[in-house]
């Protein structure tokens, strides 16, 4: 074997340094779980209260076979939340579509408006017009404006405020047991 | 050599523990089967939200959390900092360090751009950062962000290889009280007190104090140093909410004693003390800052503050500074693709330097100017695939007059868990006052080649000139991140840095020294000589094998061409000679291991490469933190700095030779309690 010059040896070793770095990253995908650390983590958080709200929630008349979640706005869920299609709430399979307008929002059963769309909300309500349409959002005092549920992270936990007066209008039922656990009612 | 193989061995020796624990835990997918009580109590931490935010941001971008920061042990800003990859920070002496980005490190590091809550902490008279003087409660701090590479199309003039952005929490999440103090070997005692309360819902607030005292370095031949610190320091911050506006007041008062002794081997002059000297700074500042958010994309904010520093210690420097800053930006969307960032920034500066036996300025008392304004524009040229960032800034400075830096950045999203962004962007560095007012004795030149050999030595003096410039950097940088799994990502960036016009020196006639006898002065002026190319890697790797277990490992390699006279080559570490005072490698490895609620263990192993311009040979060190919580609100801790290196060389002086101190093994234990 040549002789290696320390300049060389040192350029090696990082160089294995460097690989066994890459491979301890790389075989972290063996050991996945339930850890949350960025963003679509968050939304992962997210998209499981959202199955938990739709199962606690009862519309007054559902003609389909499927539950109908819409997600207006940039999507911060990613194929994650498309997860959701592998599960049923009372026999009904849920669907999972994206809106590019709220024209077809007829055939939703549930709305998710995005953060882009925060601006929008009144407006948005406005069309929805007591439709019996769960209205769900992650915007800052989106439920004192009156979207039904509003997720938002509090002290790195998510928490959610319920819009009850919104609810009702829409002859939506929340389960009271979602009511205990929200942070706050709005009557 | 030696040390890198121990670190290669120690890595090895942390993975096969490691691994012995290692479990599969459960499958993705599981968040649906929970309950939604058990939803509600999974973490989401908001500090990796920003940073994911951060993320999306097309640079090379390393955020220190404060969880970070108070797992590493690490007792002072530039300690943390070494945690970011491609940072260069070696310490000088108890009360300095010197910190850079990408290279051209010294004590005076110029081309760093650092801010503490958006106020900047580069000191325009000697172009460089005090990190002595840059502290606060570090329980306080909610994280720094380490930007590498130009930043000047935003941060403005002198973020040329960098940025630091250190941030401190909002009054509202330093509620309760917090009592923290302890002691040790080279940490010999320190406090720290704060308690946030709320003067109504809308208005919280927030005051704090600390303190310390930290040993006295020996040099590298066992002389004291006379550089024991004390510190005091105290502030405030006061937030408050009314419908869509935020406002915050800060601000922060601090007195350091400290000491440092020249080596009186490499500059003699009559009236440098024998036994080194004492001295003191003190200093202070306060900010307004007043936020509107008409909505996620439209915001305007109003910054203004005043900062003052009295920094006096004879004969290294004796100085007293002030400045005052406002600083307006406006964000709004545009054209729907379109989100428009502009401000206005309009910055005073007032000092004046007092002579001394090594330096005199002319004048000595003098007030500068300087005026900015920029615009970039976020282009969303392919929803959420590909976003196109231009933007300039322009400033224009009383030494150098307009400067222009542009830049242009592509980041491509093709999924959720990968990106790449590329760049390219100017930067300048703005001539400091110094370089064009100094008169200073900087060392004392025998035997160098080139020079008459005399039986007295020729004082080298630095003859400031206005006839120096800004010094040009034109950087392309590109960029790969990869989240691997929700428990595993990867960072790597890579840069080539084309540096123009850079500090080189030219040296004038030989003259018989003024009013001092047998002394032989050559005048040294500063020009625009020289120039540089410097290529790098960083890659950065974050993983959570188990739960209660978290590694970060990153590694750095830097090459530096430099191109200038040869003699500065020998003589100037901070450009001619800084290829040889940037180690080409640095390793740092984490590994915060939680046995359970109430115990932490925390490593940290480093490795830094060798600095051949001051015969500094490479080291490895690990500094661990154990940690006990025997009831709620109460830590116990005890901390080893330096554990395998006993008395290890950092960096040395420059600019003013003094005398370069070895870095002891220190050991400290200390309470933490909340309530």
């Amino acid at each position: 074997m040549a002789v290696l010059t320390g300049n060389s040896m040192v350029r090696l070793t990082c160089g294995s340094i460097l690989v066994l770095f890459l491979g301890v990253v790389l075989g972290a995908q063996l050991h996945a779980s339930e850890l949350i650390t960025d963003r679509a983590g968050e939304y992962r958080v997210k998209a499981a209260f959202i199955y938990n709200f739709m199962a606690f929630t009862q519309w007054p008349e559902l003609t389909g076979q499927t539950l109908n979640l819409c997600i207006y706005g940039k999507d911060h869920f990613g194929e994650e939340i498309d997860e959701l299609e592998t599960k049923t709430i009372n026999r009904l399979v849920i669907h999972v579509s994206r809106l590019a307008s709220l024209e077809k929002v007829n055939g939703c059963q549930v709305l998710f408006i995005s953060q882009s769309e925060a601006g929008q909300i009144p407006g948005i309500l406005d069309k929805l017009h007591e439709l019996a349409i769960l209205t769900i959002s992650d915007n800052p005092n989106a439920a004192s404006k009156g979207i039904m549920i509003n997720m938002s992270l509090i002290e790195n936990k998510i928490k959610f405020e319920i819009n009850l007066k919104s609810a009702r209008l829409a002859k939506l039922s929340i389960s009271a047991r979602l009511l205990q656990l929200a942070s706050r009612v709005y009557q | 050599m030696l040390s890198l193989l121990k670190f290669l061995i120690l890595i090895v020796i942390f993975f096969a523990a490691g691994n012995a624990v290692a479990v599969n835990k459960s499958v993705e997918g599981a968040l649906f089967d929970l309950s939604i009580e058990d939803l509600m109590q999974i973490e989401v931490t908001t500090v990796s939200r920003r940073s994911q935010k951060l993320s999306e941001v097309p640079s090379a971008v390393f955020v220190i959390t404060q969880e970070d920061i108070q797992r590493s042990g690490a007792t002072s800003i530039p300690d943390a900092l070494r945690m970011a990859p491609g940072v260069q920070v070696e310490r000088v002496s108890t009360d300095k360090w010197a910190v850079s980005i990408r290279g051209f490190n010294g004590v005076y590091a110029n081309k760093l751009q650092v801010l503490m809550d958006g106020r900047s902490v580069y000191n325009p008279m000697f172009a460089g950062v005090q990190w002595e003087q840059q502290d606060t409660l570090l329980e306080d701090i909610e994280r720094i962000e380490v930007i590498r590479g130009p930043a000047a199309a935003v941060w403005g003039a002198n973020a040329v290889n960098g940025v630091i952005n250190i941030i401190t929490k909002q009054a509202a999440d330093t509620q309760g009280s917090l009592l923290t103090a302890g002691g040790g070997s080279f940490e010999q005692g320190f406090f720290g007190a704060r308690y946030g309360g709320k003067i109504n819902e809308a208005t919280p607030f927030r005051f704090y104090a600390k303190g310390f005292t930290r040993d006295r370095l020996t040099s590298t031949t066992g002389d004291n140093i006379h550089n024991q610190w004390h510190s005091a320091r105290g502030g405030f911050r006061l937030d408050h909410t009314r419908g869509i506006d935020q406002f915050t007041l800060q601000g922060d008062i601090f007195y350091n004693a400290h000491g440092d002794t020249v080596d009186r081997s490499q500059l003699n002059l009559p009236g440098i003390p024998q036994n080194g000297s004492r001295g003191h700074n003190e200093g202070g500042n306060i900010r307004l800052r007043w936020d509107r958010v008409y909505s996620e994309q439209s915001a305007i904010m109003l910054q203004i503050y005043y900062d003052r520093n009295r920094y006096r210690l004879v004969p290294i420097g004796d100085s007293d500074a002030e400045s005052f800053d406002v600083d307006f930006q406006h964000r709004l969307n545009f054209l729907e693709k379109h989100s428009v960032t502009w401000g206005l920034n309009y910055r005073l500066y007032h000092n004046t330097v007092f002579d001394s036996v090594i330096s005199q300025f002319t004048p000595r008392e003098q007030t500068n100017h300087q005026f900015g304004a920029f615009l970039r524009d976020e282009i969303s040229l392919l929803p959420e695939r590909l976003m196109l960032t231009i933007g300039t800034r322009l400033d224009h400075n009383d030494f150098s007059g307009l400067e222009v830096q542009p830049n242009a950045r592509l980041m491509w999203t093709p999924n959720s868990s990968n990106s790449v962004w590329m760049s390219i962007s100017r930067a300048v560095r703005i001539p400091s006052r110094a370089e064009q007012d100094v008169t200073a004795v900087v060392q004392q030149i025998q035997g160098l080649p080139g020079f008459p050999i005399l039986p007295v030595p020729i004082l080298a003096t630095i003859t400031g000139t206005n006839n120096f410039g800004s010094e040009k950097l034109i950087a392309y940088e590109v960029g790969y991140r990869h989240q691997i799994t929700p428990r595993a990502s990867v960072d790597i960036a890579g840069f080539v840095n084309d540096y123009s016009q850079l500090r080189d020196f030219s040296f004038g006639a030989l003259s018989a020294g003024v009013g001092l006898p047998g002394q032989i002065r050559i005048p040294v002026t500063a020009n625009n000589n020289a120039s540089a190319l410097t290529y790098g890697l960083e890659v950065s790797a974050d993983w959570k094998p188990l739960n209660q277990w978290r590694l970060q490992a990153s590694y750095s390699y830097l090459n530096m061409d430099i191109d200038s006279s040869e003699l500065v080559k020998q003589l100037d570490p901070t450009t001619g000679g800084a290829d040889k005072v940037a180690p080409q490698h640095r390793l740092s490895f984490r590994s915060n291991y939680d046995f359970s609620e109430k115990l932490q263990l925390n490593l940290w192993l480093r490795y830094v490469s060798k600095i051949a311009f001051y015969n500094i040979p490479d080291y490895v060190t690990m500094d661990a933190r154990f940690s006990f919580k025997p009831v709620k609100h109460v830590e116990l801790f005890l901390m080893g700095q330096n554990l395998f290196s006993q008395n290890h060389r950092e960096f040395v002086s420059d600019t003013i030779p003094t005398l370069p101190g070895v870095i002891p093994r220190g050991i400290y234990a200390g309470v933490q309690w909340r309530f």
